[in-house]
């Protein structure tokens, strides 16, 4: 895993992972809107430790469930990734990975990937 | 101040955890209306959902001769004689009848042929009694919210962080919530309260705890009036994942993997050094410590947890860590990492607090209609807890104190709450949201805490660190506080939740420095490099904290030494 990332479209190797999560706030006027944000890969990093770097580093206004049980088990983390149902603790990320980050369908949202249980 | 909501309940639990949860159970059985308020939504939320399967109760099944009594010493002794004997005491002998209480819930526990309880032995514990949980602590939440579903006069408010605890003459009347789904406080009108927010291991940098254990009901029982205990001690967990980075931060329990699957503790050079018998927990830290200071450590800085070097078949060595691991051996082998082919990485994290709010046998605290619960509470464990007994405390004290609550609400009428302070506290959470001049993120604040804490405060302390400590955290009351500024967003914002723990967490980290500078001693987790011994002589004694006229004062207090436990194993 430590070797160069996937190829882009222009060859060229690429070690950044895009996320694009899908804001709302349905308690607002705004239209839900997406916003991308480029990470560094490291070595490990899953969609969880992915939202505590965007959060903590690039942009604290997003909403997402911090709690983390370590286990894999909690499902408080429980979210849509690439219109799949995952787990952000137990989702890898590699080098030049491209991911759509939604709230779990069918809950009501709170904000942005926050739903209610 | 207009726009909030008034609830109001006979008994109020904070905390959503196994111990709060069942604190609610008791006192809704007990005819009284309960309103539980989680920070996080319950089962995803606090430390009893990481919580490992190792729940001790002297049941004597594979040891016949094991008893509450020799539980009990096993405490004292493995707290290195700092805890409180009467709970200790009560800890040992309800500790079986709540496991008859889990299993009528639903939870089960491995078993068995014979269709009794499976025991297996732990380190610091003098006969078998460690039962195995089906599902670790997230087996007992699930049992424990199935329970509280059949009270429909509990009601469950989640995404609610308790910022306040209301008081008049020294008596409870309730307090105040912030709702984090709308950014808007709640008031709870309440005649008795139970807090058991669990315990303040976020405090340090490296921990192995969930981010919601800031010990806000700590912090806000000591605003309260209540008296605080020995907030210095905080179990260091010897055995957590340091390398490789996809299981940094996760614990592997060490008791169980040296004593049941055959694992070895070693340093970089892939040598031995835990004795035969292998030791209580603080010990192990202490011996890591040694072999890492001695340049004896792994590349990371840590030593090897290793169980790939067994003389077992490998076949042998999966059925077992499938036996008695199942969930984190899986859990890993999910992240890639495999105990039985390469060895772990590991060094000791916080993982358990202590210290916390002063008790006395029925969970009573100086303020009336105030209890206190689980990790929350203090000097149940003394300066060292033994493995397996963080659950039953949840359980045995979360009882009591549910008990207790509602005994005090059938018997006492509302005490009013002063509107001015309810004004401040919504003044102040407003504030947070207004522009300043060079602003401070609370996360960056948070950090730049815990980092201070790890590096001065943390398993190795000495007077000089503990001074400059105090200094810094003083520097952030003043300085940093002020300047906290947030995004303008009501709903479900992180940030302002983050800026409404950072005062608890200031308050209490400057508890633990002052404790940690007061006592010139080594005793269990509590490591003074400047005074690497035990002293009997004159610190078998609490540290006791209270706010008085606004001010933090410190004292001490001796054990009260009520049994005959066999104190032969006090001169070292």
């Amino acid at each position: 895993m430590d070797q160069a990332g996937r190829q882009d479209k222009h060859g060229e190797f690429q070690r950044d992972v895009e996320i694009i999560i899908r804001r709302s706030n349905p308690h607002s006027q705004e239209i839900p809107k997406d916003a991308v944000y480029t990470l560094n890969y490291k070595e490990g990093m899953t969609l969880h430790s992915a939202l505590d770097y965007i959060y903590e580093l690039l942009d604290p206004t997003i909403a997402f469930r911090p709690y983390k049980c370590n286990k894999g088990i909690c499902m408080s983390c429980l979210i849509t990734v690439n219109g799949k149902k995952r787990q952000a603790c137990s989702t890898f990320l590699n080098p030049g990975d491209h991911l759509l980050i939604e709230p779990i369908h069918g809950r009501p949202v709170l904000r942005d990937l926050v739903t209610s249980f | 101040m207009s726009g909030f909501d008034i609830i109001k309940s006979d008994v109020l639990v904070i905390g959503g955890g196994g111990a709060g949860c069942r604190a609610a159970i008791e006192s809704a059985s007990r005819k009284c209306r309960v309103v539980l308020v989680s920070k996080f939504p319950v089962g995803k939320a606090g430390a009893t959902v990481v919580a490992e399967n190792f729940y001790v109760a002297p049941f004597g099944i594979t040891d016949p001769d094991d008893s509450p009594e020799h539980y009990f010493q096993d405490m004292v002794r493995g707290g290195s004689f700092l805890c409180e004997q009467t709970l200790a005491r009560r800890l040992a002998t309800e500790g079986c009848d709540r496991v008859m209480d889990l299993e009528r819930y639903g939870v089960r526990f491995k078993k068995g042929e014979d269709g009794k309880f499976f025991q297996m032995k732990a380190p610091g514990h003098s006969r078998t009694r460690g039962l195995s949980l089906v599902g670790g602590g997230l087996g007992i939440m699930r049992g424990l919210q199935r329970e509280l579903r059949k009270y429909s006069h509990v009601q469950l408010l989640e995404d609610v962080m308790i910022i306040r605890i209301l008081t008049d003459s020294n008596t409870i009347a309730g307090a105040i919530g912030f709702d984090i789904r709308r950014g808007r406080l709640i008031l709870i009108e309440s005649k008795a309260i139970v807090i058991a927010t669990g315990g303040y291991s976020t405090l340090w940098l490296h921990n192995d705890v969930p981010c919601d254990c800031t010990g806000d009901g700590i912090a806000m029982a000591y605003h309260a009036g209540v008296d605080l205990v020995d907030m210095e001690l905080v179990l260091f967990y010897p055995t957590v994942i340091i390398h490789p980075p996809s299981g940094r931060g996760v614990l592997v329990p060490s008791g169980i993997l040296l004593e049941q699957v055959d694992a070895n503790l070693l340093n970089g050079r892939f040598e031995k050094f835990l004795p035969e018998n292998i030791p209580t927990r603080d010990v192990m830290n202490s011996l890591i410590y040694r072999e890492i200071a001695n340049g004896n450590g792994t590349p990371h800085g840590g030593v090897f947890l290793d169980v790939s070097r067994s003389l077992l078949p490998k076949k042998e060595l999966k059925n077992r860590l499938m036996y008695y691991l199942p969930e984190k051996y899986k859990y890993l082998l999910k992240y890639g990492i495999d105990m039985i082919r390469e060895p772990l990485e590991v060094a000791p994290m916080a993982h358990y607090t202590l210290g916390g709010i002063m008790i006395d046998s029925e969970c009573k605290t100086r303020v009336f209609g105030l209890y206190g619960a689980g990790e929350a509470e203090g000097n149940v464990h003394g300066a060292n807890r033994l493995g397996g007994n963080a659950l039953p405390e949840t359980q045995v004290f979360g009882t009591k104190a549910g008990e207790l609550a509602a005994q005090w609400a059938r018997g006492h009428d509302y005490v009013d709450w002063n509107p001015q302070e309810v004004d401040d506290e919504a003044k102040r959470m407003e504030s947070l949201l207004e522009l300043k001049i060079n602003p401070i993120n609370p996360t960056v604040l948070k950090r730049n805490l815990q980092s201070i804490m790890w590096s001065h405060v943390g398993p190795e302390r000495e007077e000089r660190s503990l001074k400059e400590a105090i200094e810094v955290i003083s520097r952030m009351k003043e300085q940093d506080l002020p300047r906290l500024a947030i995004p303008r967003i009501r709903e479900f914002n992180l940030q302002w939740l983050e800026a409404l723990e950072i005062p608890k967490m200031l308050d209490l980290s400057e508890m633990v420095v002052k404790a940690a500078l007061l006592r010139e001693e080594t005793r269990g987790h509590h490591f003074r490099s400047d005074f690497p011994e035990r002293n009997d002589e004159t610190w078998l004694k609490h540290i006791i904290i209270r706010k008085e006229r606004g001010e933090m004062k410190l004292w001490t207090k001796p054990v009260d030494k009520i049994s005959t436990v066999n104190f032969k194993g006090m001169s070292k």
